[in-house]
């Protein structure tokens, strides 16, 4: 037996033991058996990487790869006169720059999947905050802006008018079926996704650090704060909200098996080094990719 | 290693008609024996015709290691009341560190074991050289893996070239 003749479960056993996209695309490219194998198999969410700041004036992005400690720059030809805005759910938001290029949607680079989204402006787009779920598309786009939704295929945005006020407001995820904006303060309001009622406010859980925020996250409702200790070393400290059950109730993450974070505070990230355990700062934007 | 009289002990046969007799404690550690020997208790012979016997001896090798080191803990735990932490630690390690000397092998001889690891169904054993296949592939480009593994190229130009042209970026060379 040879390494092209492996049934096709065990290569698909050997695939889902990469975990980089990039492993999975040069399996894609060994054989016909490996290349039906890789097809049939799902693309690993990889360990992010950094998104690189770039040049406007051309259409390649630059991103670093932890895991692999190299540069990758892959062209996005939408992206000319556009502006690149943080990654959500591993899907770059490109923006027209202008007026006359309205445009607006939504890529995956691995998978190469665009969604185009109705166009809406973009004042302060350093502070856009969104959540893509596949089903839709949330996001509070600037400063002075509503939070708004969309479905893809929506001829335009809705906006979620509720009784707060959405100055107030810094980040947005949808997760089953409902919305949980985060206010300022770190309070979070959870609207219903249909009737767009306000269901309740969830009171973060008390840390003794600064105003909590989201972790996108496929599946999980994460909230991540940090108090410092005596030596003023942070000290991380995440939660999960078990939003399925009747009761909202947050509990605390100990441990997030092989995941790593990747928070984002300001102009400076903080790369949570699982094996030894200590914050490495970078001065970059991230990109989470999956 | 003494062992009781009354346990028992099976023979497993080779594709190559090799004999090879083993504890039944061994042999359970293959779920596909220990189902035949749930069905059937009084099968004292099994014949293996998928599975040569330089690669059976090789299993079976990985099982009496395994079982070696199951009998162990479980005979410091006896002992002690508790096992004591750093001293699982440490036969863990231990047995991570036979499990890693014992993968070094050709790739031919890994794509048996994988294959017997399967049809045996050994979990440990298939998990352990699933891992090193992924190991020997991750960061290389479709070139040097084929020559890592002996793969024929049988994508046409075309073919390859399509796969290519969708993600370039991913078979660039790093800078």
């Amino acid at each position: 037996m040879d390494w092209a003749g492996l049934p096709p479960e065990l290569l698909d056993a050997i695939l889902a033991k990469l975990i980089e996209c990039t492993d999975h695309l040069r399996f894609s490219c060994v054989c016909r058996s490996w290349r039906s194998a890789a097809r049939s198999h799902r693309m690993p969410s990889s360990l992010p990487w950094l998104f690189l700041p770039h040049d406007p004036s051309t259409t390649i992005l630059q991103f670093y790869s932890f895991s692999e400690d190299r540069i990758y720059k892959i062209s996005f030809p939408e992206i000319h006169n556009s502006v690149v805005i943080e990654s959500a759910s591993g899907f770059l938001l490109i923006l027209g720059a202008c007026h006359e290029n309205p445009k607006m949607l939504i890529i995956n680079a691995f998978t190469g999947t665009r969604v185009h989204l109705p166009y809406t402006s973009c004042y302060f787009p350093n502070s856009a905050t969104w959540d893509y779920s596949g089903s839709i598309i949330v996001g509070k786009f600037g400063y002075r802006s509503g939070v708004v939704y969309c479905r893809p295929g929506d001829r335009g945005w809705t906006r979620i008018e509720a009784r707060i006020g959405f100055f107030s407001i810094d980040q947005v995820v949808y997760k089953a079926g409902s919305f949980y904006l985060r206010s300022k303060a770190g309070e979070i309001y959870v609207l219903d996704g249909e009737r767009l009622e306000l269901i309740r406010i969830i009171q973060p859980p008390h840390v003794n650090g600064k105003v909590p925020v989201f972790v996108l996250s496929p599946d999980d409702i994460l909230l991540y704060n940090f108090s410092y200790s005596a030596e003023n070393r942070r000290v991380p400290a995440l939660f999960n909200l078990n939003y399925i059950l009747e009761e909202l109730s947050w509990s605390q993450v100990t441990d997030i098996g092989n995941y790593a974070m990747f928070s984002d505070s300001h102009a400076d990230i903080n790369v949570y080094d699982l094996a030894i355990s200590t914050w490495i700062p970078t001065l970059a934007t991230y990109m989470d990719v999956t | 290693m003494a062992r009781s009289s009354t346990e028992n002990m099976i023979t497993l046969m080779s594709s190559d008609g090799e004999e090879f007799m083993v504890t039944e404690k061994v042999a359970r550690e293959c779920t596909t024996i220990r189902n035949m020997l749930e069905d059937d208790c009084v099968i004292t012979n099994i014949p293996l015709p998928n599975v040569t016997s330089d690669i059976l001896s090789m299993v079976i090798e990985y099982c009496m290691e395994h079982v070696a080191a199951a009998e162990k803990a479980a005979a410091e735990t006896a002992e002690k009341g508790s096992s004591s932490a750093p001293a699982a630690a440490k036969a863990n390690k231990d047995l991570e560190e036979w499990d890693k000397a014992f993968m070094n092998v050709d790739v031919y001889t890994l794509c048996d074991l994988i294959l017997a690891a399967n049809y045996l169904n050994v979990s440990g054993l298939l998990d352990l050289t699933i891992q090193t296949a992924a190991n020997l592939i991750k960061g290389k480009s479709p070139e040097q893996i084929r020559k890592t593994f002996h793969i024929q190229n049988d994508l046409s130009l075309e073919e390859e070239e399509k796969i290519r042209s969708q993600t370039p970026w991913a078979f660039e060379k790093s800078e």
